[in-house]
C-alpha cells in the first residue's frame, strides 16, 4: 500500500473522496487484488469499532416505532399475517384452488388496469389492495392505496400525466375516468396532461379539481398546502365550503378558515397547529432544499391567545453535499423570536432545556413562537431534516398551548413583515 | 435459547412483544453491516430501527422454512441502505456505480460477539488521542480538513496515522498482541 493508496482508502472511509478520487477507487478496486484486500479488511475494521462503541441493543426505540406502527397499520399487518398454518391435504388443496382463483382474477383485472396508470416501485413502497392483501406490482388497481416509505414514487398515465408520490405519502385511487385520488397523508407533485373531465384530489380538509397544469399539493391531518406552478386548479375548503380558484405562481392553504391566496413560491412546508388537542407535540419534518440559497424556519403563535408557544426546532441537520451537518453550527442571518431570545444548543442553554416528551435533545433552537430565523445556506445544500416541537416546558395543567411550524425558502416582503409584527403577540 | 422460528410463530399469533428478543439478538449485525458503508452515527442508527421496523412490517411475507430470519434481515438492511444512499449521497452516476460495486464487495458475515468484545479491549488499550481520533473521522461529521486543522497535522500524516492504528487494532483483535 503506497501512502496515496492509504489516504484514498482514508478518503473514502471518512466519505470525503473528490470526483477524481472516486474514479481513481473504482479502478483500483477492479485491478488491485491487495487494495480490494484492504479496502474490505479496513470496511470490517471499521463496523467492528462501530459496533464496540455502539453496543446497546436498540431494543426500547425499536419498539417504540413498532407500537406506532401496530397502532397505525394494525389491520393492514394483521390481514397479511396467516393466522395459522396448518397443512392438512385438504387444506392444501383448498389452498392451491384459492391460488388458481385468484390468479385468473388478476389476470383479467391487470388487462383491464393496463390503460390506467403504472408506478416504478421503489422497494420501500408498498400497495394495498381493497381486499386488504399488500400487493407488489407495477399496475395499479382501483382502490389500491399506494404507501411510500423514505423514497418518492412516480405513478404515470398512459395519457402522460405523471404523478410525484413523496416519500412518507399515502395516496389511494379513487376512480380512472376521470382521475379522482385521496391522498391521506404527505404530498404529491402532478404535471396533469389537459383531461376531459377535471382530474380530482380529496385530502381530509379540501378537494382540488384539476384540468391540466403543474402543481403541488401537502397534506397534514388538519391542513392542506396547494402550490401552483403552471394553469390553474381549483380548490374547496371541505370545512368552510369555499372555493377559489389557484392561478400560476399562487399557493393557498385549506384549514377551515378563508382561503388565503397568496403569490410567490410560497412555504415548502406548513404544520398543522399544534395544540392540546392534537395527537401529540411534534411534527417530523424534511424538506428538499436543493439549489436554494435561503432558509427561512417561522413557528407562528396558531392563531389565538394561547401563549405558552414555547417551540423549538430539535436536531436540525443539513446535507451538504451527501453530508449531514447540524444546522446549530450556523448562525442565522436573523433572529426575531416571541419572548426572550434565540437560544441554541450547546452554545447557550442546557440540554435539560430542550425536553419533549422526557427526552432530551442535544442539538436545537428554542424560539417561542412567533418567531423567525433566516440562514444563508451553504453551497451543495440538499435538504433539512428536523422536528418542530412545543417543549415540555409548556405543559403547565392549563394546556395553554398552539404553534405552527413553517419553512420557507424565500418570502414575500408582506408576509415577512406580518410574522415580524406579530412578534409580541403570543 | 428459544429458536427464530418459535418466536415469529408467536409473533405471527399476536404475540408482537416477543419481536424484541430478535431486536436484542440481532441489532449487532444489522449495524454492522450500516456501518460499514455510512459514517453518521444518527444514520446508522436510525437505519437499524427502520430495518427492524421494515422487517416487522413484513413478517407476513417472511417463510423460516425458505431462508434464515438473519439472512432475511440482511437483504432488508441491503435494501434500506441502498435506497438510502440513492436519496442521500448518490448526485453522479459514478457514485452509484461506486455505492454498487462496495455493496457487492461486503461479505455477509457478522462479527461473533467475541469479536466485539475483544475490539472493546483493544480498543481501550489505545492512547485517548488515538480513540478519540478514530471517533473523530469515522463516526462524526467533521469535515476532515477541520479535523486535521484541529490537529495541527495534514491530511496526509492523519491518513497514515489512522491506516496504522487500524492495522494495530487487527492484529490485537486477532490476538498477536493480547
Amino acid at each position: 500500500m503506497t501512502s496515496e493508496h492509504i489516504n484514498l482508502l482514508e478518503k473514502y472511509l471518512a466519505e470525503s473522496l473528490s470526483e477524481s478520487e472516486k474514479e481513481q477507487l473504482l479502478n483500483l478496486l477492479s485491478t488491485s487484488e491487495e487494495f480490494k484486500t484492504e479496502f474490505n479488511e479496513a470496511l470490517d475494521t471499521k463496523a467492528l469499532l462501530y459496533n464496540a462503541i455502539n453496543d446497546q441493543a436498540l431494543v426500547i426505540e425499536t419498539m417504540e416505532k413498532i407500537a406506532e406502527v401496530d397502532k397505525g397499520l394494525e389491520n393492514r399487518i394483521m390481514q397479511t399475517i396467516p393466522k395459522k398454518k396448518n397443512y392438512s391435504a385438504m387444506r392444501i388443496f383448498k389452498i392451491t384452488a384459492a391460488a388458481a382463483l385468484i390468479i385468473f382474477i388478476f389476470k383479467l383485472s391487470s388487462e383491464k388496469i393496463s390503460t390506467v396508470a403504472s408506478i416504478g416501485m421503489s422497494p420501500e413502497t408498498v400497495i394495498n389492495r381493497e381486499n386488504g392483501k399488500v400487493v407488489n406490482t407495477a399496475k395499479l388497481l382501483v382502490n389500491d392505496t399506494i404507501q411510500t416509505g423514505s423514497a418518492d414514487e412516480l405513478i404515470s398515465f398512459k395519457d402522460g400525466s405523471k404523478i410525484d408520490l413523496k416519500s412518507k405519502s399515502e395516496l389511494k385511487l379513487i376512480s380512472k375516468h376521470p382521475k379522482v385520488f385521496k391522498l391521506n397523508k404527505g404530498t404529491v407533485s402532478a404535471e396533469v396532461t389537459p383531461q376531459d373531465k377535471p382530474m380530482r384530489i380529496e385530502t381530509s380538509s379540501a378537494i382540488i379539481e384539476v384540468l391540466g397544469t403543474v402543481f403541488r399539493l401537502s397534506s397534514q391531518e388538519k391542513s392542506s398546502l396547494l402550490k401552483v406552478s403552471r394553469g390553474k386548479v381549483a380548490i374547496t375548503d371541505k370545512k368552510t365550503g369555499e372555493r377559489v380558484i389557484v392561478n400560476k405562481g399562487e399557493y393557498t392553504i385549506a384549514e377551515g378558515k378563508d382561503l388565503n391566496i397568496r403569490q410567490g413560491k410560497g412555504p415548502l412546508f406548513v404544520s398543522d397547529t399544534i395544540n392540546s388537542s392534537s395527537s401529540k407535540r411534534y411534527i417530523d419534518i424534511e424538506v428538499d432544499l436543493t439549489g436554494e440559497r435561503q432558509l427561512i424556519l417561522i413557528t407562528s403563535n396558531g392563531g389565538d391567545t394561547n401563549n405558552l408557544d414555547q417551540t423549538a426546532w430539535l436536531n436540525p441537520v443539513l446535507n451538504i453535499n451527501g453530508r449531514w451537518s447540524s444546522l446549530t453550527k450556523i448562525k442565522p442571518k436573523l433572529i426575531k423570536v416571541g419572548s426572550g431570545s434565540l437560544e441554541t444548543y450547546p452554545e447557550n442553554i442546557k440540554p435539560q432545556q430542550l425536553m419533549l416528551n422526557g427526552k432530551s435533545y442535544v442539538r436545537g433552537f428554542y424560539s417561542h413562537a412567533t418567531s423567525v430565523l433566516i440562514w444563508d445556506l451553504p453551497k451543495g445544500t440538499k435538504m433539512l431534516k428536523c422536528r418542530g416541537a412545543i417543549l415540555d416546558t409548556a405543559l403547565t395543567g392549563d394546556n395553554n398551548f398552539s404553534a405552527k411550524f413553517e419553512v420557507y425558502t424565500e418570502i414575500s416582503k408582506d408576509l415577512l413583515d406580518l410574522y415580524l409584527q406579530n412578534k409580541e403577540n403570543f | 435459547m428459544e429458536n427464530d422460528s418459535d418466536i415469529i410463530a408467536k409473533i405471527k399469533n399476536g404475540k408482537s412483544e416477543a419481536y424484541r428478543l430478535l431486536v436484542r439478538r440481532y441489532t449487532q449485525n444489522v449495524r454492522f453491516y450500516l456501518a460499514k458503508r455510512l459514517s453518521d452515527h444518527h444514520e446508522i442508527e436510525d437505519l437499524t430501527q427502520d430495518v427492524f421496523v421494515a422487517a416487522y412490517q413484513s413478517l407476513g411475507n417472511y417463510d423460516p422454512e425458505k431462508k434464515n430470519f438473519n439472512g432475511w434481515l440482511h437483504t432488508i438492511a441491503h435494501n434500506k441502505l441502498m435506497s438510502h444512499l440513492r436519496k442521500h449521497y448518490a448526485t453522479t452516476k459514478r457514485d452509484l456505480v461506486l455505492e454498487s460495486q462496495i455493496l457487492d464487495q461486503c461479505d455477509n458475515t457478522e462479527p461473533p460477539e467475541e469479536l466485539i468484545d475483544k475490539m472493546k479491549k483493544c480498543l481501550s488499550k489505545l492512547p485517548e488521542s488515538a480513540q478519540q481520533l478514530i471517533k473523530s473521522r469515522y463516526f462524526t461529521t467533521e469535515p476532515v480538513m477541520l479535523l486535521a486543522e484541529r490537529l495541527g497535522s495534514s491530511e496526509n500524516a492523519i491518513s497514515s496515522k489512522l491506516f496504522r492504528i487500524r492495522k494495530n487494532l487487527k492484529s490485537c483483535i486477532e490476538g498477536d498482541h493480547d
